[in-house]
């Protein structure tokens, strides 16, 4: 087996004191959908930002595609490939749907390439179409997310970070939306998707990582986190993290 | 008062108007990237009177010395962004703002020195001074040409911000600067064209207002800055449609108050302008456009 895409060795980060993320260590393999599990507060949007760069590492090493990228800042892990689509979307509120979109591309040089993206991330997305022109602020959260989406895929990543896609949406809008996740390694994206909605997580990806306290409890296939959801909901009562 | 005067008053208020919103921009362009206040900005007007005085008095066209003037505004800018605010990237707004004072201090200082602490004169070219009439209404050629450069300028900064990639990141990073990081903008890159923008606004709306005084002072610096501020705080700061309104609506009160005040209270203006400043922060306390909180 050739080399993991992603390779985290012993991470540890956080801000200023705390430290969110300890001694984290994971792999995620070309072409993979890997889950990173855990309630709320276990570390695992600091543990995407980190890999963005926008929190550093005060240990441990982070390899993207044989290079190190940790203590890099994001412009540069950005431009390495890896597209951070934050918690709660972050989308530019003030400005239209197509300047978000331009936006994504922002790293980017070549004119064509990024209207034939354009093209293909508005086909992925028709509703965003529509509302070419309106400012993003004006969307609904589906649409919202859609647009977060698009804008990271405007960057031509290699990998896409996920953080809590189906936050706050319509039962029917994260189905279309995990439905466009499932299909990205087909177009050549890698995903590690943070999702507090476990059974939908799993559905999507291959393997999962279950995070609490800010280290890694439990790894493995997404059967067997399945299985070990379901044993914990019958065995202590709980529903899990929901 | 009749119609014409009234006209002719509107006429002043909107060439001062368009300074003001020169001098306002600049300063918002900086505030809004980056959340500082910079009052240093004044010394970039000054310098580019100063440049303008150096080369005047040495035979220099006064348009050639106005295009080095512009120039070395956006220098001093982007040499303040590189020496005084970057090694201060993320501290808090307060030690921006003092470290803003203290290279305020250190130019005003530097032009007292180097040059003279008292008023240079920097002759303008005559017919700026000339009168343009149009029917009863009267209009230096200064006050057109300041009003058509603002104009210019305004409309230019407007398609850059919105045609090119850079105008849109500027915005982007004006509305998050980190998620504008993680589309692989460059953070030292975006503040720094900020900052030579800044620069430019500060050159242009100099030449402007040095052809105004036909002189250059050490603390000429402090009435722009002033101006820009007060006109960024109305407008909501870091809102860049609201520093350009803010600026307008500053000359029409000031303007306002000039015209009813009699002529011995005419010193009042100022300290009566900003009053009225004072009760609209109280209704709105972000400014016009400053929505409900933060930026």
């Amino acid at each position: 087996m050739s080399e993991p895409l992603l390779q985290l060795d012993g991470v540890t980060s956080g801000y200023g004191a705390i430290l969110a993320v300890r001694d984290v260590s994971l792999t995620v393999n070309d072409g993979e959908v890997v889950a990173l599990l855990g309630a709320n507060g276990a570390g695992k949007s600091t543990l995407l930002m980190t890999i963005a760069g926008l929190v550093h590492t005060t240990s441990g090493q982070i390899t993207f595609a044989g290079q190190r990228i940790d203590r890099q800042p994001p412009e540069r892990i950005l431009r390495a490939g890896i597209a951070l689509t934050p918690e709660g979307r972050r989308v530019f509120a003030r400005m239209s749907v197509a300047d978000n979109l331009r936006m994504g591309a922002a790293s980017r040089r070549d004119a064509g390439g990024i209207a034939a993206d354009m093209e293909e991330v508005l086909e992925l997305f028709p509703r965003l179409r529509e509302r070419l022109k309106q400012l993003a602020g004006t969307l609904s959260g589906g649409e919202q997310q859609m647009l977060a989406l698009g804008r990271s895929l405007m960057s031509r990543p290699r990998l896409m970070l996920l953080d809590e896609p189906s936050l706050g949406l319509a039962p029917r809008i994260v189905a279309q939306i995990f439905e466009m996740v499932q299909e990205l390694p087909k177009r050549g994206v890698t995903v590690l998707v943070v999702e507090q909605n476990v059974r939908l997580a799993l559905t999507v990806a291959t393997r999962g990582y279950v995070m609490a306290s800010g280290a890694i409890q439990a790894s493995g296939s997404a059967a067997e986190l399945r299985e070990a959801v379901d044993v914990e909901k019958v065995y202590l009562g709980t529903e899990g993290t929901r | 008062m009749g119609a014409q005067e009234l006209l002719q008053q509107f006429i002043n208020a909107l060439s001062l108007g368009s300074t003001y919103a020169l001098l306002a921009l600049g300063l918002a362009m900086v505030f809004s990237v980056m959340g500082l206040v910079n009052f240093a900005y004044g010394e970039l007007v000054a310098v580019t009177g100063y440049t303008m005085y150096l080369l005047v008095t040495r035979g220099v066209s006064w348009w050639l010395a106005a295009l080095c003037g512009i120039g070395a505004a956006i220098v001093l800018s982007l040499l303040m962004e590189r020496i005084a605010f970057r090694p201060l990237r993320n501290a808090s707004f307060l030690t921006l703002l003092f470290s803003s004072f203290a290279v305020s201090v250190i130019i005003q200082n530097l032009f007292r020195a180097t040059v003279s602490p008292r008023q240079k004169g920097v002759p303008s070219p005559d017919f700026l001074s000339e009168v343009l009439r149009v029917g009863p209404l009267t209009a230096s050629w200064l006050m057109v040409i300041t009003t058509a450069v603002a104009a210019a300028s305004l409309v230019a900064l407007v398609l850059f911000l919105r045609r090119s990639i850079s105008g849109i990141s500027m915005r982007a990073a004006a509305e998050d600067f980190d998620v504008t990081r993680l589309m692989g903008v460059k953070a030292n890159g975006v503040i720094a064209l900020a900052f030579a923008i800044s620069g430019l606004l500060a050159g242009i709306a100099g030449v402007l207002w040095v052809a105004r005084l036909g002189a250059v002072a050490p603390h000429m610096g402090f009435v722009p800055v002033l101006k820009a501020f007060i006109a960024t705080v109305i407008g909501g700061l870091g809102s860049l449609p609201g520093a350009v309104f803010g600026g307008f609506l500053l000359a029409f009160i000031e303007i306002g108050f000039h015209v009813i005040l009699p002529s011995s209270m005419q010193p009042m203006v100022d300290p009566f302008a900003l009053l009225i400043v004072g009760v609209i922060l109280y209704f709105k306390p972000n400014g016009l456009f400053g929505g409900s909180g933060g930026k």
